[in-house]
């Protein structure tokens, strides 16, 4: 049955690129679940995970894993200084302030990068041998399987933190009442600082990913990648953790669904109809509450 | 001996002084009362103690150390912990982890120690659920741990917020209005509860309006009338001050009550 073949292969590839919006997916509803704001800084900061990937790469004494590490860590540093400099100072302003101090910082991430290592897309060297793995007709290849396997694995232990460690249950406190969560002695800042932490080594680990799967690092690889992860984030239900990783793997298949039935020069497109069609008739997204402000 | 002391306490929000040179002393071991009517700014001493607000004049200190511009989230690790007027518990988080939170200002909590230290933070973990199980069996709240708070009963939350405020084993407990919306059967319950809590060594300072449960309990009174305390004694003294029974039923003289 090659239909049913086709099908199976799509879903794979849907599977890899969804893993990747739904890394960058949980930045953006983490962020938004405890301190109510879009960061949408995150598409550069996936980019520079990236980046960081590429460099830590080309020193040639590294492997996939090192790699990974090393840009997870570096965008986790980033992802705390961005909200030190650009959106602490604005945490008792309107939420547009913060947004547009977002915007701002994703702007700036973007043109950094064009100053440092120039505008053009850069190919990815080959952290390991890509191999095929023939299942009767179809195919999974290592790289795909990697992506897989490295996003399970992350959003698992988030979900282990967030549900059993300390930080995490006052992460889940604070989303819900900060002054209350500051009298039982929770440092909001410090819990802030770990979200932004988190959700940025995420992004960072999918920038990674991103290039070793699409061989392509260029400066502006941010700016879709991270809408279409925002939208997975509504359509998960903004604040929620399991909304975001759904979402992010349901845009993804969708993406790689229009493809397989000849729309692809729309492909960029399922992403922004699903956001429109998600806030029209169900804002509050797959797993979000109906009237509750945020998880 | 005092072990919270408020030393000439002003607090103004613009042309308003809530709170006017307040001075107070809570005795260790004690349960002290802070009555007054509405808008007499009992809140807002609380929300002075905790470090919400910082006093424009005067000092507050436990036990001989400064609370003034220590950051709110330090208070409970320095051993204050309270109740709200409105409950104000984590409705969509379980009991049991209503009552850890309580904890955490004990010990260490981070990232990196999430991931570093990870059979410290499992043994530093169950001792949290040890003690977050023995402050729900205190108040009676033991059977309920894997409920979502926001589905216990109304007595029950209420319960739920002083076992979160005791898990960490704090040296005063501030209660803010602890009673309000109670029934007379609950808030004899809730008298007996307040004295077991004074028992096991806790000083108690509560904010309340019920007055039959204020002179049940309370070895002291103290009495605010816009921001300035006007009397402080035992329950038979307060009741029987002139200028108390005058801020709450008025001297049957025509007086302006806007300060000016």
């Amino acid at each position: 049955m090659p239909i049913l073949n086709n099908l199976m292969q799509q879903l794979v590839n849907g599977l890899a690129l969804g893993s990747i919006y739904a890394l960058i997916a949980l930045g953006y509803t983490m962020v938004y679940g405890i301190i109510g704001m879009i960061n949408f800084a995150y598409g550069e900061i996936f980019m520079f995970g990236a980046y960081a990937g590429l460099v830590l790469a080309l020193t040639n004494y590294v492997n996939v894993y090192v790699a990974l590490l090393g840009a997870t860590f570096i965008t986790m540093v980033l992802g705390v200084v961005i909200e030190r400099v650009a959106y602490r100072p604005l945490r008792r302003s309107s939420r547009l302030s913060a947004l547009i101090s977002a915007i701002g910082v994703s702007f700036f991430l973007s043109s950094l990068m064009v100053r440092v290592k120039g505008p053009n897309t850069r190919g990815f060297p080959t952290l390991f041998e890509n191999r095929i793995f023939e299942i009767g007709d179809f195919q999974i290849t290592i790289y795909q399987i990697v992506i897989i396997g490295v996003a399970g694995l992350l959003m698992l232990s988030l979900h282990l933190f967030v549900t059993y460690s300390k930080m995490g249950r006052a992460m889940r406190a604070c989303a819900q009442d900060q002054d209350a969560a500051s009298l039982m002695g929770v440092n909001i800042d410090r819990v802030i600082s770990v979200t932004f932490a988190i959700g940025s080594g995420l992004a960072g680990a999918a920038g990674v990913l991103a290039g070793i799967y699409f061989n392509a690092v260029q400066p502006y690889m941010g700016l879709l990648a991270g809408l279409k992860a925002f939208a997975a984030a509504v359509l998960g239900g903004i604040g929620s953790i399991p909304g975001a990783m759904i979402g992010g793997l349901v845009i993804g298949l969708t993406e790689i669904l229009g493809v397989t039935v000849n729309l692809s020069e729309y492909k960029d497109a399922f992403a922004f109809a699903i956001l429109i069609l998600v806030l029209l008739f169900k804002p509050s997204g797959i797993m979000g509450r109906k009237a509750n402000k945020k998880v | 001996m005092s072990l919270l002391t408020l030393d000439n306490v002003t607090i103004r929000f613009g042309g308003l002084t809530a709170v006017d040179t307040v001075n107070l002393e809570i005795n260790q071991g004690e349960i002290l009362a802070l009555i007054g009517p509405n808008g007499a700014g009992k809140s807002t001493v609380f929300n002075l103690i905790t470090s919400i607000y910082q006093p424009t004049e005067g000092t507050i200190s436990l036990a001989g150390k400064s609370l003034v511009r220590i950051p709110t989230h330090k208070i409970a690790e320095m051993g204050i912990t309270r109740t709200f007027q409105t409950i104000r518990l984590f409705s969509e988080l379980s009991v049991l982890d209503n009552v850890k939170i309580g904890a955490h200002c004990r010990g260490k909590a981070g990232l990196f120690q999430a991931f570093t230290r990870l059979p410290g933070m499992k043994r530093e973990e169950a001792e949290i659920e040890e003690k977050a199980i023995k402050a729900l069996e205190f108040l009676d709240l033991a059977t309920k741990c894997e409920e979502m708070a926001k589905n216990l009963s109304y007595g029950e939350q209420r319960r739920l917020e002083i076992a979160r405020a005791l898990v960490s084993k704090p040296k005063l407990l501030l209660l803010d209005e602890p009673a309000a919306g109670m029934n007379p059967q609950e808030k004899v319950v809730l008298m007996e509860m307040i004295r077991r809590i004074r028992d096991t060594g806790i000083t108690i300072f509560l904010v309340e309006h019920d007055m039959k449960l204020v002179m049940g309990i309370s070895e002291r009174i103290a009495v605010l009338d816009y921001g300035k305390l006007i009397a402080e004694g035992t329950p038979l003294e307060v009741r029987s001050n002139n200028a108390v029974i005058e801020a709450y039923l008025g001297s049957g003289k025509f007086k302006s009550r806007i300060r000016r």
